[in-house]
């Protein structure tokens, strides 16, 4: 994993300071509210509904266990004892108080985090895949890429201030699970004659128009993505609207110019700027490539575990659902599902956090992950270790089995924290979940993504679940807008609207009856999503409004 | 009332706001200042709005020794990419001044964005914010604060961010 070099270390120490100089100021009245605003969101920080919200960046989703011990520590020094993953491999913290967040801050900075530009129109906290380094798919880690990114676009002088956020995301396998086409910019690593480079995909994005980016560079040769990344950037700075923020998205502006124009804006762009100082060099890319080098692993010749000895069921589902393979062998990808029924989305308390801390300690080289699905992953366990791993997961009940299933859904914090909502989505998530108990139908019901998200700024991504649920304000009475067909995965498909919102009650209903419209029409082996394809949307239109003729 | 920083009072790091000079400099507009003769051309500081294209006018800005680039609000973004173009890609080597809604806690950004001189408010420039200026000793980018004609010490930052492994921090 990536350690801090000193000038790192430093930089985000010198932030840490500059906020909390810009905190004083701004409670003595020295800063305008104005002003204080645009630095505190630039540092995370919201002032929310019923308390502010602090979001802290998980960069590309990597954490060691002390940086998670730490923010267990935050969240039981400085907040109610849990913290919320969120789709962007962030933790928010929901109640710290303003004159804390310094302090917190200060305690980030000592284990190499920070919330810088977890917020804000400035470029934001760079995802990836979470089984980066892993994943039996993988064409290149796309860590030392991120881990480059995450350093220039910190404090980037020229970028601080753009029409809009802008959020980066990398992915180094066929399969993405880094979402990159609904991003502001997306880069896939590629090959072309025995080279990998990256393919550019700009202008995606969700919120209020959801749009699916634009290839604009099939191939990108590596050295240049930082001189690459400064062309797109720097277009969009000068003509990205300023004029309506729900018109500044990059997306608005390559959809007005058109990815063809727009692609060539970049390229003259960039050839202004190729070759130049921010070109990377062999040396430079060795050097990151070895931050990330794999850890000690020994050498197994075990086959792939198909049963926990002595056990039941549930450890059954566990290891057929939760563990995936690893591409050393003997070795195996745990994740750790934070779906619990009774408990919000993502959300997991200081108790787990230490626990898995250690465990990641005692099974996985003392490193952890935390995914855009708001589950954390244990990356490098043995596999003769998975049943010792799966009983203490399950007693402290962290090892519900329904990673890819119906009630692994995907929910922003919604009314019940956030001031943007129109409505809640936690609630609503609970009532689906709570349909979907059994294992065994669980099971049968197959792979189905919900999103639900409490407004259209879209953080619950519902555009891209398979069944997306979307929170209205209808006359100041809370209803949800069901839609069917998102596609987060490199097929990346839009949801599209079934129809009239529901009132909160009717929603687990209606989403059930889209779920059975599935087992009614699905061919063998066929999932929801294909289903979905094969079938056309009338068949579930007519299954969700039962009442109405087609 | 406005003051004048310069740059050397930013690289010192202790900011020289005693120094500072008042100034009540006036500039003509883009529009105003295509009408003017030629010969005059020279003697008259222009103020860019944000929305100008560099690219179209940089050949009529060239014999001047100060561009001005107006932030209608200390939010505006567009200045910084005009004053890092003016640096990188023609090379300007005059004066590039930032003049409106100018605030401490952005001097930094628009030095590195290459700005060389910075109009702001008397009210700005109180202890507790200029105290703002002094925070960071380096940065990850490189940057358009090193062109030739600004006094300052930064060499290539790039190569700084890249440490060696073995000087990395544990935790």
């Amino acid at each position: 994993m990536y350690q801090y070099s000193e000038s790192d270390q430093t930089l985000i120490e010198e932030r840490a300071a500059q906020f909390k100089n810009q905190t004083r100021r701004f409670l003595d009245g020295d800063m305008e509210p104005e002003e204080f605003q645009q630095h505190r969101l630039r540092n995370g920080l919201y002032l929310q509904k019923l308390a502010p919200m602090l979001r802290v960046a998980i960069p590309y989703g990597m954490l060691s266990s002390n940086q998670l011990r730490k923010l267990a520590y935050i969240s039981e020094k400085y907040d109610k004892g849990y913290g919320h993953l969120t789709t962007r491999q962030n933790m928010q913290f929901n109640w710290p108080k303003l004159e804390q967040v310094p302090e917190i801050l200060e305690q980030l900075s000592s284990v190499q985090m920070h919330a810088i530009q977890t917020s804000g129109s400035c470029i934001r906290n760079v995802t990836a895949d979470q089984f980066a380094g892993v994943a039996g798919d993988e064409l290149e880690d796309p860590r030392p890429w991120a881990e480059m990114i995450r350093q220039w676009s910190t404090l980037h002088p020229e970028f601080n201030w753009l029409p809009r956020k802008f959020k980066i995301a990398v992915s180094g396998s066929d399969h993405d699970r880094a979402a990159v086409k609904v991003h502001d910019i997306g880069l896939k690593l590629v090959t072309k004659e025995n080279t990998t480079g990256f393919q550019v995909w700009v202008g995606g994005g969700l919120g209020r128009t959801p749009i699916i980016a634009s290839e604009i560079k099939p191939f990108l040769n590596k050295e240049h993505l930082l001189t690459y990344l400064t062309a797109v950037l720097r277009v969009y700075n000068r003509l990205g609207r300023r004029d309506n923020k729900y018109k500044a998205r990059i997306k608005i502006l390559v959809k007005a110019l058109g990815a063809e124009t727009f692609a060539q804006r970049v390229e003259s762009e960039w050839l202004t700027l190729k070759d130049g100082p921010d070109t990377i060099s062999q040396v430079d890319i060795d050097q990151f490539k070895r931050c990330f080098s794999h850890p000690d692993y020994l050498d197994l010749n075990t086959k792939p575990i198909e049963r926990l000895a002595g056990t039941d069921t549930q450890s059954q589902a566990w290891l057929d659902h939760n563990v995936l393979p690893h591409k050393k062998t003997g070795y195996a990808i745990v994740n750790i599902s934070l779906k619990n029924l009774g408990t919000a989305p993502g959300d997991i308390t200081a108790e787990q956090m230490n626990l898995i801390a250690e465990l990641a300690d005692d099974y996985s080289f003392g490193e952890i992950r935390v995914t855009h699905e708001q589950n954390l992953v244990l990356a490098d366990v043995r596999q003769s270790e998975l049943l010792n791993l799966w009983q203490k997961l399950k007693k402290a009940d962290l090892a519900t089995a329904n990673l890819g299933l119906i009630s692994n859904v995907i929910c922003c914090p919604g009314g019940d924290f956030c001031s943007l909502a129109n409505a809640r989505s936690i609630p609503i998530a609970e009532a689906i979940q709570s349909q979907y108990q059994q294992i065994q139908e669980v099971i049968d019901i197959g792979a189905v993504d919900i999103n639900i998200s409490g407004c259209m700024n879209a953080c619950g991504h519902h555009h891209v679940g398979n069944i997306g649920v979307l929170g209205v304000d209808k006359k100041g009475q809370e209803y949800y807008q069901v839609s069917v067909g998102g596609n987060a995965s490199e097929q990346t498909q839009l949801a599209r609207i079934l129809g009239p919102a529901f009132p909160a009650e009717e929603i687990p209903q209606a989403v059930d009856r889209l779920v059975q419209c599935y087992r009614q029409y699905r061919l063998p082996q066929e999932n929801f999503i294909q289903t979905f394809n094969r079938v056309g949307i009338d068949a579930f239109k007519v299954a969700a409004y039962p009442g109405i003729a087609a | 009332m406005n003051k004048l920083i310069k740059p050397e009072s930013l690289t010192s790091g202790t900011v020289m706001i005693s120094t500072a000079e008042q100034t009540n400099q006036t500039y003509l507009a883009w529009s105003d200042y295509l009408e003017l003769e030629e010969t005059t051309l020279s003697k008259q500081p222009v103020l860019l709005e944000p929305d100008v294209d560099i690219d179209e006018i940089y050949q009529r800005l060239k014999p001047l020794s100060l561009i001005a680039l107006n932030f209608p609000s200390f939010y505006e973004g567009r200045p910084y990419s005009t004053a890092a173009i003016l640096r990188q890609r023609y090379h300007y080597q005059a004066d590039i001044r930032a003049v409106g809604a100018v605030r401490v806690d952005q001097l930094n950004q628009m030095y590195r964005c290459g700005f060389s001189s910075f109009e702001i408010s008397n009210d700005q420039l109180t202890d507790t914010r200029t105290a703002a200026l002094q925070f960071f000793s380096s940065c990850q980018q490189n940057d358009s604060s090193d062109a030739p004609t600004l006094a300052n010490n930064n060499q290539q930052l790039w190569s700084k961010a890249w440490a060696e492994p073995n000087s990395m921090i544990r935790i």
